[in-house]
Formats: structure tokens, sequence, C-alpha cells
């Protein structure tokens, strides 16, 4: 087998997954600076062109959530204060002290209750003077349509170059962004040599292997995922093949790997999902030819925020789309309570899928920590019952 | 009076009266065939539409009829819930055109045109799959009100509308909001064959104007004079006069209630049979259902909302800019719930103290720091009900926050 960064490609995105801090740490020890940041559309290679280690701040199940009533909630009433548990629980982490090493904070204008974020710590640090917060900048994003492509989302994406910049005492030169820029599309093509490979029939990459690489991609330097990306890729082959229903996952975005641990104790696999901590991250948008920040900026400007692509038929097609291409055999949808991107879309995904023959099981407004697990291993396990049987070493 | 009764002005019902007419009359021109009609959310686009004469219902307007006014939030719940749906107040509208036969007023028409907002990830979808529901085109527009996540709006933000705004919005993102109402309208100009009127524009904007100022001078008066002339409730309604602000119509309507103030006023007319205490509420909702125990038991009279002074808020000086670059900034940011504004309200009011909707009401909070800071008390509750928790809570307030202080 071939060594990883520490241990075998599998090992190091296990170990990264349950210390997901330890790249950071590392990094600072070693003198760097971490950025962190949310969501999957910040352009991180103009972190990583400013010479700072990206760090993407995902939730945990396990976090205290009594911080963010206590310093964030009695600051506003009851009908402004709502967001879903993981972005509570990341909400947490920066209230806390897990997130300390962070030397500065981009919030993008996501989801609502992310944008809100920039806001609520700000004013939470009005409110108490022990609250320590790294420099925080906001990255606006126009969600229109309609609206040009070099206009306002290009600006954003040049007020970050400009934020880092002065965060690190220099200006960015557009040769460092054209590294950056060949840096990440290696690491993209990375995973989606891996998402190839979870589709391969049979498949040999379990749901929590490919979810816990997509991560270690937003945690460690790209040296170190690249070598770890390619021992694991180099491992597949001795892999035991995984012969039971191939599951396509809707719905939330799973920043942790409880439900696919989940799946793949029933000896299902998730072969492909629509969230933004799977294969979502390694989508493709083609960067046009140009000047570099242009090239960032036309994927800025193309990328949804979160999942919210305009038209609504759009984004229904595009998941199915990639489950229908990934050939499963079967569906989930799992949908956190107080997801409101989620809720709206998912009924509609549910039906199209249904339609075209692929049974899908809709779990709707569910707890966060996938609590308690035997229900949902109830659940889930009496619908992969019905899953019908064939041969999966071969395509359907 | 009888206890618990209270008046209702002349001038409101008519305010009433003139919505429910203005439906009746826009669903049969619609159903006529001839008709325009369009919905579009409350800040977004209604001056537009308004100039180009197409009637417009706002989203927020609706939803409201259909929670606080009809009280049918329950079942047109269950109805998106049958479907898959996690209701919000936000999708009622939704519902009322899935199930339309329960509809209030007889539902609405189907609109030539949807004007859908990503204020938040909900916002557009609901948009989108409302028109899907209608059969009509969904324009997204960009997010409004963004201004206050930015940038946090600054001290005596409540004195800088009219003609500072400026100073509470980004430049870029006004600039961007411009642009983009600038190809909604060229859209519309296409869809509907007919040119932008832009001096009937001005006339709408400016006729806002003159509509705000009636306003305040009207809650200026309400708000100084002992008793209280204008009930909470008849206040709230009144605020249907923003749905299709500045029209003629609505500036009538607004001109009536205001003679209809100063006759109260010189009457020394009260709307409710005692005031003992004044309390202001700083929710977004209608008159709450617990006032009528809370003036019957204790003589306690919420006597405003934040409503009443949102209104004034549209006012913009159109010296300083054009109206589309006022419009624009208006969306951008109109207010914040927020409490040293809401404490600027209730001094006006002459409240003794501000009743708050907070989820956990025995935690200190923000709003209670800063209404107890300007020496008026703070009543927290965890909901709009009518119950044993709630009134429990208002005999606690009551005895020991406002009558031990007297």
């Amino acid at each position: 087998m071939t060594e990883g960064a520490n241990g075998t490609g599998l090992d190091v995105f296990r170990r990264v997954y349950e210390d997901r801090n330890a790249p950071a740490r590392a990094w600072k020890e070693r003198g760097g600076k971490v950025v962190g940041y949310f969501c999957d559309n910040v352009p991180t290679e103009l972190i990583h062109a400013a010479g700072f280690l990206p760090y993407r701040i995902s939730g945990q199940p396990e976090a205290d959530l009594m911080r963010v009533r206590d310093q964030i909630d009695a600051l506003y009433q009851n009908d402004l204060a709502t967001r879903p548990e993981f972005v509570a629980s990341m909400l947490s982490q920066l209230l806390g002290s897990e997130l300390a090493f962070l030397d500065y904070l981009i919030i993008p204008h996501n989801r609502h209750a992310i944008q809100a974020i920039y806001r609520e710590l700000q004013e939470a640090a009005q409110e108490n003077a022990d609250l320590k917060l790294p420099p925080l900048h906001y990255m606006d994003k126009a969600w229109s349509p309609f609206s040009e492509p070099d206009g306002f989302n290009r600006n954003a994406v040049v007020g970050l170059r400009d934020a880092l910049a002065a965060w690190r005492g220099r200006a960015i030169d557009d040769a460092d962004i054209a590294t950056s820029i060949e840096v990440a599309e290696a690491t993209r093509s990375l995973l989606r040599e891996i998402n190839a490979a979870r589709l391969d029939h049979p498949t040999k990459v379990s749901s929590s292997a490919a979810l816990w690489a997509h991560a270690a991609a937003m945690l460690l330097p790209p040296d170190q995922f690249a070598r770890a990306a390619r021992a694991m890729l180099d491992e597949l082959p001795g892999l035991p093949e995984r012969n039971g229903p191939r599951l396509f996952l809707g719905g939330s975005p799973f920043d942790h790997d409880r439900l696919y641990a989940l799946i793949d104790a029933l000896g299902a696999t998730v072969v492909t999902e629509d969230h933004c901590w799977g294969a979502r991250t390694a989508d493709d948008y083609a960067l046009p030819q140009g000047a570099p920040l242009d090239r960032l900026a036309a994927r800025f400007h193309a990328a949804p925020a979160c999942s919210i692509r305009y038209s609504f038929e759009d984004t229904i097609d595009a998941s199915v789309n990639r489950a229908v291409s990934a050939d499963v055999d079967c569906a989930i949808h799992y949908v956190f309570a107080g997801d409101n991107t989620q809720s709206w879309e998912t009924p509609d995904e549910v039906k199209a899928l249904r339609e075209r023959g692929i049974p899908t099981l809709h779990l709707a407004e569910q707890r966060y920590d996938c609590a308690p697990p035997e229900d949902i291993k109830a659940q889930i396990s009496a619908f992969l019952a019905t899953v019908p049987a064939r041969d999966r070493r071969q395509p359907a | 009076m009888k206890p618990g009764e209270q008046t209702r002005l002349a001038s409101v019902d008519a305010v009433r009266a003139h919505q429910r007419t203005w439906l009746e009359e826009t669903r049969a021109a619609v159903g006529e065939g001839g008709g325009r009609f369009a919905i579009c959310n409350a800040d977004d686009f209604e001056e537009i539409f308004t100039a180009f004469g197409i009637p417009v219902m706002v989203v927020n307007y609706w939803n409201s009829i259909v929670t606080f006014s009809e009280r049918k939030g329950p079942h047109f719940g269950a109805v998106l819930r049958e479907r898959g749906y996690t209701p919000n107040m936000f999708s009622m509208g939704l519902a009322t055109t899935l199930d339309p036969a329960e509809a209030p007023w007889g539902g609405l028409p189907k609109p030539t045109i949807m004007i859908g907002t990503t204020r938040d990830e909900t916002q557009l979808r609901v948009m989108e799959l409302w028109a899907r529901a209608f059969g009509c085109e969904c324009y997204p527009l960009d997010f409004s009100w963004t201004s206050q996540y930015r940038q946090l709006p600054p001290p005596g933000w409540w004195n800088l509308h009219f003609s500072r705004s400026g100073e509470m919005i980004d430049p870029a993102r006004h600039a961007e909001r411009v642009r983009q109402m600038e190809r909604l309208i060229a859209h519309l100009e296409e869809r509907l064959d007919q040119p932008f009127d832009h001096a009937r524009f001005r006339e709408i904007m400016e006729g806002i104007n003159e509509q705000m100022a009636l306003w305040q001078e009207a809650f200026d008066l309400i708000a100084t004079v002992r008793p209280l002339p204008v009930s909470l409730r008849d206040q709230t309604a009144l605020y249907q006069l923003n749905w299709q602000r500045g029209t003629a119509p609505n500036i009538a309507l607004m001109r009536d209630f205001l003679t209809e103030v100063r006759q109260l006023v010189a009457d020394g007319a009260g709307c409710y049979p005692q005031e003992r205490f004044r309390l202001y509420l700083a929710t977004s909702g209608n008159d709450p259902l617990y006032h009528r125990y809370l003036r019957e038991r204790w003589g306690g009279a919420i006597v405003s909302s934040r409503y009443s002074g949102i209104a004034p808020m549209y006012a913009r000086d159109l010296s300083r800019e054009g109206p589309l670059e006022a419009l624009a900034a208006r969306q951008l940011f109109l207010f914040d719930k927020e409490p040293h504004w809401e404490v600027h309200e209730a001094k006006r009011w002459g409240a003794q103290g501000v009743i708050g909707l907070e989820r956990d009401p025995s935690l200190p909070s923000r709003y209670r720091r800063v209404v107890e800071a300007a020496g008026l008390a703070y009543l927290a509750l965890p909901r709009d009900a009518d119950d044993e928790e709630i009134h429990g809570l208002i005999d606690c307030f009551v005895q020991t926050r406002i009558l031990e202080g007297q």
C-alpha cells in the first residue's frame, strides 16, 4: 500500500475527519495562519494564494448549543434568531474556544442563517467583552440569475482578495492566484477520481470513506491531501466489493458521518449525494480562460449559494440527474428540522425520483445528530428491505 | 362602553372595506380576461407595478390576512404538510392557492407575473412553487433588506431614513439593486407591451411621501393625547394603507383618518373603557389575544406597536436622488427590529412598559437590558396566546413592575 501523509490514504482521511482541527494546529505550529470560512463557494484559491491555510467550519452534533442561546438568541426576539442546528453548532464553536486557532474568518452571503452570523458575532462581541473574535470579512453575493457576471459578484471576489492582502500585509499577485487555481484544480480532479470510483460496479468506496475524503480536501494542505488521495486510489483495488444497494443521499448537508456509517453498517452504500460536504464540492464549473481573478469570479458567480439555484426545476433536475446517472437502486432524503433550504425542494425531488422508479425514503424534520440511532436504523433497514435485489457487479 | 368593548373608527372601517372591494374588483377584471394582476413581496416592487397600472397583492399582507385576520394558519399549514412541505408564515399564500375553496375573501386571481425574492432561502422557493400552482411566470429579484447584515444600523438610525439612508446601505449593493430593477422594468415593458411611465412612477413616490406625512401627523397626535383615541386593532388595520401606497384612494383614506382623529381628540374620546397604564408592543403581530385580559383585569392598554413607527419610514427625500434610486435604498434597509428604536417609540407613546416575544422569557436578553436601562418595564412572553400561563405572566408583571412603581 502507498503511504499517504501519515499512514494509508483512508487512515489519513479518517483521522482528519475525527480531529478536523489537527491539520490547522499543525499548520500553526509551523508558524502559518489559518482562515476559517463557511460553506462551499468561498474561493479558497485566494486564501492559499495569500499563504494562509483555509479551514472550512463544520458543525458538531455534540456542540454546546446553550452558548448560542445565551449569547446570540438573547440578542434578538424570537422571529429573528432561527437557524438549523448544524449552523447553531458552528456558531457555538465560534463562541467557545474550539476555534480559537482561527486567525481570520470569512462569512459568505449564503443561506440566511449563515449570512446572519456576520451580524450576530459582532453584536455578541458588543455585549460580551470577553468574546474574542478573529477579524471578520463578509463576502456578499448577488443571487439573481440576471445579475451580470462581471459586476457585483466579481467585485465581491476582488473584495475578498483585497481583504486577504490586507491581512497578510502585501498584495496578492496574479501569478500566485494562477498557481493556487492549478493546485485547487488538481485537488478537485482527485476528488472526481474518487467520485468516479464510487460509481464503479461494484463500488469499493464506502459511504463514510467518501465523506472523509471530501472533508479532508477542505482541511488539509493541498500537498498532503494529494498524497493521501493518491494513496486511497491505490488502495481501492484491494478493498472488498460492496454489493449491497447503491444509494443516493439527498436533503440536508451532512458534516458528520453518523448517517453514512449507519448506511454502511446496513450493507448499503452512498455512491453519490447532493449536499455541500460530498460530491458536489468537486463539481466542475469549467473555469473560463482569462485572468486568474476573472476565472474565480466566473465560478463564484455560477456556483449556487448553498443549493439554491434558479430555477426550482433546474435544482430538482440537477439533483435527480445526479442520482440517475449514478445508477442507484434507491434514495434517501434526510432533512434536518429547521433546514428551510431543503424543506421546499425535497418533496419534488422525492416525487421525481419515484416517478423514475427509484424507491425513495423521505425522512423530514429529522434531528441533526441522527438520534435516536436505533429509530433511524429501523426505518432505513425496513426501507432497504423493499429495494429489489440485482447483480450490482454490472450497471442496470 | 361595556367592559372590553372598543370603538371602531369609521375611517378605518372604510380602509377595511376598500381592501376587500379592491380585491373583488381585481378578481372580476382578471376573470373577465382583460385584467392584469401581480404578486410581489412587500418592499420589492409594488410601486413599479402601480406605475404600470397593474394591481398588485403583496405577499406578507395576504399572509397576514390568512394568519391574523382570518386565523386560518392551522388549516393551511395542514394543506402544506399533506404535500410534504414544512409550513411557515411566508408560505400561507401558496397554501391558499393549493386549496382555493378555503382562501379568505374569495382568494386571489391568477397573476400575470409573480416577483420571487431571495430575501432568504425559503422565499424564492415558495414564490416559485406558488407561481407553478398558478401557472404563471415567476421572476426572481435579488435579496432585499440586506444592509443590516453587512453593517450594523448606526445609533439613531430611525431618524436617517428620509434623507440620509445612504449612510446605512452598501453603495455597491445599491447600484446593483438599481440595475436589477431597471432590468426587471425592461422585462415588464416587453412582457406587457407597455412603456414604463417614469412620470407616473415619480407621482407614486411623491404620493407615498404625502401619505406618510399624513400618517405621521395623525400618529403624533394619537400618541400624545389622553385617553388613547385609536385602538391598537384600528392602528394595525390602518397599516393596510401601506399596500397600494401612494395612490390617490389611499391618500384620501389617510386624510379621512386624520380628520376623524382630530375630531376624536377634540371630543376627548377614548378607545378603551379605562387606561390605567400604557404598554408598547414590540412584536410583529397584530392586536394580541391577551390584550382583552390585560385591559379588563388590570386596565392596561397596549397603546401601539412597531407598525406605527415603520410606516413613515417609507417616505424618502426625492430632491436628493431619483425615485428609482430612492426606492432601491429603501428596499435595502427599511427598519430593524432593534430595542433602542422600540424604546424610543415606547417613550413617544408614553408607555410604562414594553412587551416582547422571546423563546425563553426567563433568560436575560438584550431587549430586556436596553428597555429596563431606559427606565421602562419589560414583559417577555413566549407566545401570543390567551391562556393561563400568559395571564400568569401578565399578572406577575403588572403587580411587580407596574403597580409597585405607581
